[in-house]
């Protein structure tokens, strides 16, 4: 076939493509995305290959695959929209989930979460002279961050003091992706245009201080769990390659 | 080069088959030195480009004009050891035991209809690979697009604007393609993509470099042939050339009495 003919057919069957309405919890709006395709569901399941990195490799992959099919601004979303999200392009390939030989609609768990509230607020933490702005992660910030991390860990035998030092990192970085800004004695860093340089000032306070932060976390994770519940149930769903496999 | 061609009925299609020189059949053994599948994958696929015309084959078709072209050179005779026993075998009926193509392998995904069936490949590495080389039609909203004459990168770009579900569609075509495989000889099987058929192609074709040589040489010494000359003639024709020649010297050999008959 020509590549006229070819290039009218592919031109064709694009502009047909309907794309999938999806909800973003933390605008409380609907996104418009387009399905994954062949190659983007290769990619997620590659990610699996490595599995000391295999959560950070995911995360990446599946930005990468959302700033190419959401058709919004990417920087707009938050780590608790990629649940929604990961759960919507899954539904597209198959609305059945299995688990425990029990059968489950993805569209149950989407239609749940319009009605979940998504409650996480920018905070502050004091702790004595320290002052945290604490923030969930943008989409883009996380992807950052995740980058930093594989970029350095990526070609490493993780073993012995490697791993301690990926662990090490691994807990500042989180820390990292949910403050914004610190304040000490009247003196206010924005921490997230220097990562790296964000990531040593860290290292140097005493993780006393990070308690609370840590708390924050866990309520955001808390939160992303909760959008990946089984209606009904107490079953989350595992947002992991794995589940892309149907 | 050589530019005689036989026609071939396969699978229903008319392919014309050229011979390939000693030259060429000699750089084929080199090529397939190797064990690499990818390496093995674009050799054969040369081969096919330089030896066959006429309508695109798929990966067993292209299979059976290998074997032919295999035959045209050795003959149908093909030895293998087989749980530590050296067996003799006609390659005829290892290549009458070919089925082209089985009932077309249907998947629907979100609308749009998919039908799948004999690879054009001799080996894909990945899931997806299969499925893109296995695609013949897409029928979508009522139009039906051929894809058995687009080329591998067309049919991909043409399915990552479409929602397939790779692993199902992947272990569909896994199972259904099973029926292709080839009995080679009691329970050994050819598969078709997992570079089995490479494997088994290579391993007909493979020729002891150091013979090949001491032939080349033998034909240049004694014929007064040149280099040159092995892209004129097929390797058949050489060695029957060779046996002429012995044949000939040993009706020439002198008396024991030192009388040469010819004289």
């Amino acid at each position: 076939m020509s590549n006229t003919n070819f290039n009218d057919i592919l031109n064709e069957i694009a502009s047909s493509k309907a794309p999938l309405t999806s909800y973003s919890p933390s605008r409380k709006e609907t996104v418009q995305m387009l399905p994954l395709t062949l190659s983007q569901q290769k990619s997620i399941i590659e990610t699996s290959v490595d599995t000391t990195l295999a959560a950070l490799f995911f995360n990446n992959t599946f930005f990468k695959i959302l700033k190419q099919n959401v058709k919004d601004d990417i920087s707009k979303f938050d780590t608790v929209d990629r649940v929604q999200f990961a759960i919507q392009l899954r539904s597209q390939l198959s609305n059945k989930y299995v688990n425990n030989g029990q059968e489950y609609l993805l569209t149950d768990v989407l239609e749940k979460n319009k009605k979940t509230n998504h409650n996480i607020k920018e905070s502050q933490i004091v702790s004595d002279n320290y002052i945290f702005t604490v923030k969930n992660p943008s989409l883009v910030l996380d992807d950052r961050i995740n980058s930093i991390l594989i970029n350095k860990y990526k070609n490493e035998n993780l073993n012995g003091t490697k791993l301690k030092n990926l662990i090490s990192d691994l807990f500042v970085h989180e820390i990292l992706k949910f403050v914004p800004k610190l304040k000490v004695n009247d003196k206010e860093v924005e921490l997230h245009h220097d990562l790296q340089g964000a990531a040593n000032l860290l290292e140097r306070i005493d993780s006393s201080k990070f308690v609370e932060i840590t708390k924050y976390i866990n309520d955001v994770r808390d939160l992303e769990k909760s959008f990946a519940v089984l209606p009904g149930t107490n079953i989350n769903i595992d947002i992991v390659p794995d589940f892309f496999i149907v | 080069m050589i530019s005689n061609y036989f026609n071939f009925n396969v699978n229903n299609k008319n392919v014309k088959l050229r011979e390939v020189s000693f030259y060429e059949y000699k750089n084929i053994c080199k090529k397939i030195l190797t064990d690499e599948l990818d390496d093995l994958n674009i050799v054969f696929n040369e081969i096919i480009e330089a030896t066959t015309k006429g309508p695109s084959l798929n990966c067993l078709e292209k299979f059976q004009c290998l074997m032919l072209l295999r035959n045209l050179i050795y003959g149908k005779e093909f030895n293998f050891i087989y749980d530590d026993k050296k067996i003799h075998t006609d390659l005829s009926l290892l290549m009458n035991g070919v089925k082209f193509d089985i009932p077309d392998i249907c998947v629907e995904s979100d609308g749009v209809l998919f039908t799948f069936n004999t690879p054009n490949n001799f080996y894909s590495k990945s899931m997806d690979d299969v499925i893109v080389d296995s695609l013949k039609k897409i029928l979508i909203k009522d139009r039906e697009i051929n894809c058995s004459e687009l080329s591998f990168n067309q049919r991909k770009q043409l399915l990552d604007e479409l929602s397939l579900p790779i692993y199902e569609t992947f272990l569909t075509l896994k199972e259904k393609l099973q029926d292709l495989n080839i009995t080679f000889y009691k329970d050994a099987t050819i598969n078709i993509y997992d570079g089995s058929l490479l494997l088994f192609l290579k391993r007909v074709f493979q020729d002891d470099m150091m013979n090949l040589y001491s032939f080349e040489y033998a034909c240049i010494r004694g014929l007064k042939l040149s280099a040159m000359d092995m892209e004129r003639y097929t390797y058949p024709e050489l060695k029957i050339f060779l046996q002429e020649l012995t044949k000939e010297a040993k009706n020439n050999k002198p008396k024991p009495d030192g009388i040469d008959i010819e004289q």
